[in-house]
């Protein structure tokens, strides 16, 4: 079935429809990723996304249990050069047009994705459409215009305590959106709500309270800003993409859109005193662009020199716009060597 | 960190001839370090043997050394320049073996030089197989269970306790020489004593078969700083049981999950930290257990290697160029990304397109290998091809491969039906790995087998065979329709995936030329894109270009300037290799010089043409006639060089020409008259030049006529054909008939050249240089082997040795008016025979030839440069060139074999070229300069000891000199019973040896007890050679020297003579032509 997709700007792509029907709007976000498309469509912090990946073979290895960073899609639309019509892994269970009809998630193949990764490169990232039903351009590009984001936060948020492995203090996770890589981290955290309060969160008297990645624009988080500079200088509290934004607009820092954010796993963090560092994966469209006094920038990205990790004066406060790839807990886990 | 002030001169060792399993990669890698390190400022030293690399040019390092890859040269080398550090790295196994043994020798340490880059303790845990499996044991990587063994006796205990089958791998050797699979007792014995004979350490792994496992490769770089990247993952369509470097592999890996694929990565973090390569980069191979995931890992190379110039090409990467200023201190986050101009190389490469790189094997030139693919790597060349996805990648790599395939099938060139129909015979074709499979397996698609079957036959994944199934499936689409109505969506969509217009035209029941011709019209092109190492993420400053048919954007950087275009070699071949990609580097080299945009167009990864930074713009496609054309439409270029690339690109010459493209140089009509037979003939006629007693024919019938008119013996050979493929010296006409079946395969629709055989005649290759008005002869050179051995397999000598004044004018005077009547404009080579003082022209190619790099070395004149400024109109006078160099020093080119790498091929010399590589030795006097050449081609010449000489009946009068000069240098002469006699009744004192099936010991068992230290067997006739095969190959896998042909002995015992007053010394380059 032909699927159409549309940019705020005009652009229109033609292509063919797969996974689930219909229409969808969204953010249109370009990842530069060769695998990982299921952590990507379901992890929180694309929640209503329309991906774009430049690789041109999506879904070969299928779906399998173990690599979801959620209990469903997030993502709105994958917009692939061409879908896999077969996968191939002992760990597969379903292909991925399955698992996306099951989830209601529109695919679009046969565009031409590497010239819609450099036109969202040059243009920066904006709204988009992809439908199977209306074709017509026009309507299309007018719909895309109109689309508001929906609070995703409160979408995608919940509250749920992790088995815990020994007794002690624990950490608490705010969930603007966590993902399971996150999770994997933190055994026995107690994960609560975004709109929680700072008296709530101490009363469960944390080591450590960590604001965890999540989708949308987290200058809109007011609220939460305000209970997190009350923790702050009581307990360590560690912010993490979205979550990082927080923890610097609670600190006080201007945090902006990027015109491209950083979406795929190689991206260079530094210490720009030593030039040690680790690639590292990120999936977040907005920055940190300025630090009072008092804040420390510790980590840049290499390449496009933005500020990937601030720290407060006094060390307990961290934010860190990437997930460093050597940390994800669950891979070292489980997995079995011969 | 800062790059280190405390050395000033550094040491390369690169990697010799070109052989299987070290090929022109090695050149491109040290060319790159060779830049990379002047760019910082270093002085550089670099030896390596090979005269046709671009690595070797005088302007690449401050010093260099041609002198032969042996520690006895290199510590002379060293002693002479005293570098303060050594590169081992960047020169392949052999610059790595090198490194390592000066090391333990305690040869550096004598001479105060450090090991930078990967100092000896990393090498020693990587590369010795009891280390490293401590190592990966200590981290908790698994191995595959194994032991070392020492003696065959170890070894076959150990087999008992691992069980069959079983591989085999020698330590310290390249390309898996000497490696084996086996599945019983049998072969683990012949297995083990062939692997302790290659290994230099004597030592060889006895490990358990991970057959059919996935195999998985990754680059991996780390720096002083303790920065880790991957560069890039592949994965191998052939999996484990085939030598990675005879697997059709992609980059990156396809069937892998992220969690699988970021533990892989993690286990290369752990690994290459482990090892402690801190200044460098390695490759890493595993096996994955395609049904559960287990991993092991087989083995890692901390160096550059042909996996990581393919990397380096296949993402935008220069690993060579980066792991050369890790050595020095710098590290990742201070290297600039030259492809983006605006990042470091911190950062993991990352694509948007397919990868795909497939092998030129070289099966037909020896009919008698098994030609199965195993653990011991059998491929001379490789090609890669990169596309919007796997099939339209496939399909032009397969036809970037040259073997007149234009993609998988379907393009009339198919095995016939009762061939592809048979179910037996596809299912052999499957389980066994073979050069060909990729086509079995579409016959296996075609005949309905599923790809769970075809997975199950071939381990192949069914990923893989899903994406061949795909265009199994569009090729019927497509044959459903006549040309003139096939829907134009349905068109695009089949190029799309990759297929030529010589399929589509099969398909459809047209040509070529319409199907390229209906396109146009319908505007169904290409579009360019970027190879641009982040994909699409920075628009970047150089990047290079591919061809696609996923069309929303053309991001073709053609620019309004002046510009001329290179056509490349493609893929590594015997008789075609880096010499060719020498002269189109240099061509480019030139373009730019005179102000216009080089523009290189090749499919070969392991070159430097490929490099990103060699000419303007790189396009990475296929050199068949409709990727070039669709190149030549957008660039518009003034000119297309067709004749620096060998063979590829002048036999597109015609079509071109035909297409209008402006060919520069000498016309296509010139290249004509001297390729084809008849207009040959009246060309010398005019000339009043002679040639050998010739004729044409087409049939069997005709040429039995011609053959007995001219008189046997006769030279038989196809037309346009390079490194005399399928030809042959017949004798009589029962090899003649058997010669006409089989030459119809090698060139179907051209007539085969019958020509009178010179005996005994004294070879001459002459190239020279024409700008349409002047000519001038680069250099004379004189074959030391007679007439009759392929030019390309015979050792040579700048200047000639033997040949009078007189004639040597009468050849100038010749190859004069040859250029001259042709209108040559850019380089030419012609072929004399001079017999009993008479000048014969036995061959004319208006195009670059082998010897252009070992000329411009002997000389000190880049001659390929200078052609390409005269074909651009630059006139030779301008370019102060007016006349012939005749050097005082002796420069001597030795072709390198492959033997090795074919268990029971004779490795007899012939009319048709079978050699891989090239060396030269370089001295003031011939015997020393023609040893530095054998020794440096691998023959260890022993000053001393016993030779075995047995020759056949014609040559055993002129042996005796030979042996009387050998007797007299203090040899023991070992000799089977005719030969014995006839030195014996000459006087010579003789131990005779048992010939086969006479009694033991046999010459065999002196060999295999290395008794004997040199043969010199001349090959008898077709009763003795069943015989003499095995004594020769055996003398092969045994590292014995052997010389078949009896001027090569006589020149063997002269340079023994010159070396054993003399001795050896070292120069530079540069010394001898200051």
């Amino acid at each position: 079935m032909k699927a159409v997709l549309a940019l705020e700007d005009g652009t229109i792509f033609e292509g063919i429809s797969f996974g689930a029907e219909g229409e969808i709007v969204g953010e249109v976000v370009f990842n530069t990723q060769v695998v990982g498309f299921q952590e990507m469509l379901t992890d929180p912090a694309y929640a209503r996304k329309i991906i774009v990946i430049g690789y041109p073979h999506v879904g070969n290895a299928g779906i399998n249990d173990r690599s979801n960073e959620s209990n469903k899609a997030q993502a709105a639309a994958f917009v692939v050069k061409e879908y896999s019509k077969v996968y191939s892994n002992w760990q597969a269970r379903e292909s991925l047009a399955d698992f996306m009809k099951r989830h209601k998630v529109v695919g679009i193949e046969g565009i031409d994705t590497r010239a819609l990764t450099v036109h969202l490169r040059d243009n920066g990232e904006m709204k988009g459409i992809i439908s199977t039903s209306d074709l017509n351009k026009e309507s299309l590009v007018s719909k895309a215009k109109a689309y508001e984001p929906s609070d995703l936060v409160s979408e995608v948020t919940s509250a749920m305590d992790l088995p815990k492995a020994k007794p002690g203090s624990t950490t608490v996770i705010i969930n603007l959106g966590v993902n399971n890589s996150t999770l994997a981290r933190y055994p026995g955290a107690k994960i609560v709500l975004s709109d929680i309060t700072a008296e709530k969160v101490l009363e469960k008297q944390p080591e450590m309270v960590v604001i965890s990645s999540g989708p949308g624009d987290p200058r809109e988080l007011t609220a939460l800003v305000d209970q997190v500079r009350k923790l702050v200088g009581k307990v360590p509290v560690h912010g993490i993409q979205n979550g990082a934004c927080v923890v610097a607009l609670a600190l006080g820092c201007t945090v902006e859109r990027m015109k491209v954010g950083h979406h795929g796993v190689n991206h260079p963090v530094v210490d720009p005193r030593t030039g040690r560092g680790e690639i590292t994966a990120q999936s977040h469209s907005y920055g940190i662009t300025d630090v009072p006094a008092g804040v420390k920038v510790m980590h840049v990205n290499l390449n496009d020199k933005t500020i990937e990790k601030i720290q407060s004066k006094d060390g307990s406060c961290v934010a860190t716009l990437y997930f460093p790839i050597d940390e994800r807990g669950k891979l070292e886990k489980g997995y079995k060597p011969v | 960190m800062p790059k280190r002030t405390d050395i000033k001169k550094i040491l390369i060792i690169s990697s010799g001839p070109i052989v299987i399993g070290s090929a022109c990669e090695f050149d491109y890698s040290g060319s790159q370090a060779c830049k990379a390190l002047r760019e910082e400022g270093y002085e550089t030293v670099l030896i390596n043997s090979n005269p046709a690399t671009i690595m070797t040019d005088p302007g690449m390092a401050d010093h260099t050394y041609i002198e032969p890859l042996e520690p006895e040269f290199i510590e002379k080398v060293i002693a002479k320049e005293k570098p303060d550090a050594l590169l081992p790295t960047l020169g392949g196994q052999t610059g790595l073996n090198m490194g390592f043994f000066l090391s333990r020798a305690g040869i550096l340490k004598k001479y105060g030089v450090e090991v930078i880059g990967a100092d000896a303790k990393a090498i020693e845990r990587a590369e010795d197989r009891d280390k490293f499996k401590q190592t990966m044991a200590s981290i908790g990587i698994a191995v595959p269970e194994s032991g070392i063994a020492t003696t065959v006796e170890e070894g076959l205990a150990l087999g008992d306790k691992i069980g069959f089958p079983i591989i085999l791998r020698p330590a310290f050797t390249m390309g898996g020489a000497g490696g084996s699979c086996a599945y019983n007792i049998d072969e683990l014995k012949t297995g083990l004593e062939l692997a302790l004979d290659v290994s230099p350490l004597k030592q060889v792994l006895v490990e358990q078969s991970v057959l059919g496992w996935k195999e998985v490769e990754f680059e991996v770089i780390r720096d002083c700083k303790d920065n880790v990247i991957i560069v890039t993952s592949m994965e191998n369509i052939d999996p484990m049981g085939v030598h990675t470097g005879d697997s059709i592999v992609v980059a990156p890996a396809q069937t892998l999950t992220k969690e699988e694929f970021v533990h892989l990565e993690n286990l290369c973090k752990k690994i290459i930290r482990a090892v402690g390569i801190n200044g460098g980069g390695t490759n890493i191979q595993f096996a994955v257990n395609p049904d559960d995931g287990r991993v092991v890992i087989i083995e890692i190379n901390p160096r550059v290697s042909r996996s990581s110039a393919l990397a380096s090409k296949a993402t935008g990467f220069p690993i060579a160029r980066v792991a050369a200023k890790l050595a020095v201190g710098l590290s990742l986050d201070e290297i600039v990304n030259q492809v983006t101009g605006k990042t470091y190389t911190f950062f993991e490469p990352t694509v948007d397109y397919a990868v795909f790189k497939v092998c030129r094997f070289t099966f037909e030139k020896f009919p008698e290998a098994n030609p199965v693919l195993s653990t011991s790597m059998k491929a001379v060349g490789e090609a890669m091809s990169i596309g919007r996805n796997y099939k339209e990648s496939l399909q032009k790599g397969i036809r970037s491969l040259e073997y007149r395939r234009f993609g998988l099938g379907a393009d009339g060139r198919d095995v016939p039906p009762e061939l592809s129909a048979d179910a037996e015979l596809v299912k052999q074709k499957l389980v066994y790995p073979n050069a060909d499979r990729i086509f079995w397996l579409r016959y296996a698609i075609k005949n309905g087998m599923s790809d769970q079957e075809i997975y199950e036959h071939s381990k192949i994944d069914p990923w893989f065979v899903h994406q061949m199934r795909e265009i199994a499936e569009m090729e019927e689409k497509v044959a459903a329709y006549k040309l003139a109505d096939i829907p134009d969506k349905l068109l695009l969509e089949a190029k799309g995936l990759g297929f030529s217009d010589i399929q589509i035209a099969h398909l459809t029941g047209s040509n070529e030329v319409a199907v390229y011709e209906h396109r146009k019209e319908k505007g169904i092109t290409p579009v360019y894109k970027l190879v641009d190492t982040c994909g699409g993420e920075i628009d970047p400053m150089k990047p290079y270009f591919y061809s696609s048919y996923d069309n929303a954007k053309d991001e073709c950087r053609a620019t309004g300037k002046k510009k001329i275009m290179v056509l490349g070699g493609g893929p590594n071949r015997i008789g075609q290799g880096i010499e060719f990609d020498y002269c189109c580097c240099h061509a480019s080299f030139a373009i730019k010089e005179e102000g216009y945009e080089a523009i290189m167009v090749n499919s070969n990864p392991e070159t430097v043409s490929t490099d990103f930074d060699t000419s303007d713009r790189l396009y990475f496609e296929p050199l068949t006639r409709e990727d070039v054309l669709h190149i030549v439409q957008k660039e518009k270029p003034e000119g297309v060089i067709v004749q620096f690339g060998g063979q590829t690109p002048l036999n597109l010459a015609h079509q071109l020409a035909e297409a209008g493209v402006p060919i520069l140089g000498t016309s296509v009509d010139s290249i004509d008259r001297a390729e084809d037979r008849k207009r040959f003939k009246t060309l010398l006629k005019k000339l009043k030049l002679a040639q050998p007693a010739n004729g044409t024919s087409v049939s069997f019938a005709e040429a039995k006529k011609v053959a007995r008119k001219i008189g046997y013996p006769v030279v038989v050979r196809p037309s346009y054909v390079l490194g005399g493929r399928a030809m042959v010296i017949v004798y009589d006409e029962g090899d003649l008939e058997e010669y006409m079946q089989k030459a119809v395969i090698a060139s179907p629709d051209r007539p085969i050249l019958i020509d009178k055989f010179l005996d005994d005649a004294i070879e001459v290759d002459v190239d020279c240089v024409s700008d349409g008005k002047k000519t001038v002869v680069m250099g004379i050179m004189e074959h030391i082997e007679e007439a009759g051995i392929h030019s390309g397999d015979s050792a040579c000598v700048i200047p000639t040795f033997s040949l009078a004044k007189t004639m040597l004018e009468e050849i100038r005077k010749a190859s004069y008016a040859l250029a001259k009547d042709l209108k040559v404009k850019g380089l030419m080579n012609i072929q004399y025979a001079v017999k009993d003082g008479k000048l014969y022209v036995l061959e004319v190619n208006p195009r670059a030839s082998r010897t252009v790099p070992y000329v411009s070395k002997a000389t000190g004149i880049p001659w390929a440069k200078i052609a390409t400024k005269a074909m651009m109109g630059k006139s030779l006078k301008e370019q102060g060139i007016d006349k012939e160099v005749i050097p005082e020093h002796f420069s001597v080119k030795e072709a390198v074999f492959p033997f090795n790498r074919f268990p029971g091929v004779d490795p007899v010399l012939g009319p048709e070229m079978k050699s891989t590589g090239e060396v030269m030795g370089i001295d003031h006097d011939l015997g020393v300069a023609y040893m530095k050449a054998q020794i440096a081609a691998g023959q260890k010449l022993p000053l001393s000891g016993k030779i075995f000489i047995s020759v056949n009946d014609k040559d055993k009068r002129k042996i005796v000199d030979i042996a009387k000069r050998f007797d007299a240098l203090g040899y023991q002469i070992v000799s089977t019973s005719g030969t014995a006699g006839v030195l014996r009744k000459n006087g010579l004192e003789i131990e005779e040896v048992a010939k086969l099936g006479e009694g033991r010991p046999d010459v065999l068992d002196l060999i295999k007890n290395g008794e004997v230290k040199l043969l010199i067997n001349t090959p008898g006739d077709k009763k003795t050679k069943v015989d003499e095969t095995k004594i020769r190959s055996g003398a092969i896998m045994h590292m014995i020297p052997i010389v078949t042909t009896l001027s090569g002995a006589r020149a063997t015992a002269l340079g023994i003579e010159a070396v054993k007053k003399k001795g050896y010394s070292v120069r530079a380059l540069q010394d001898y032509h200051k």
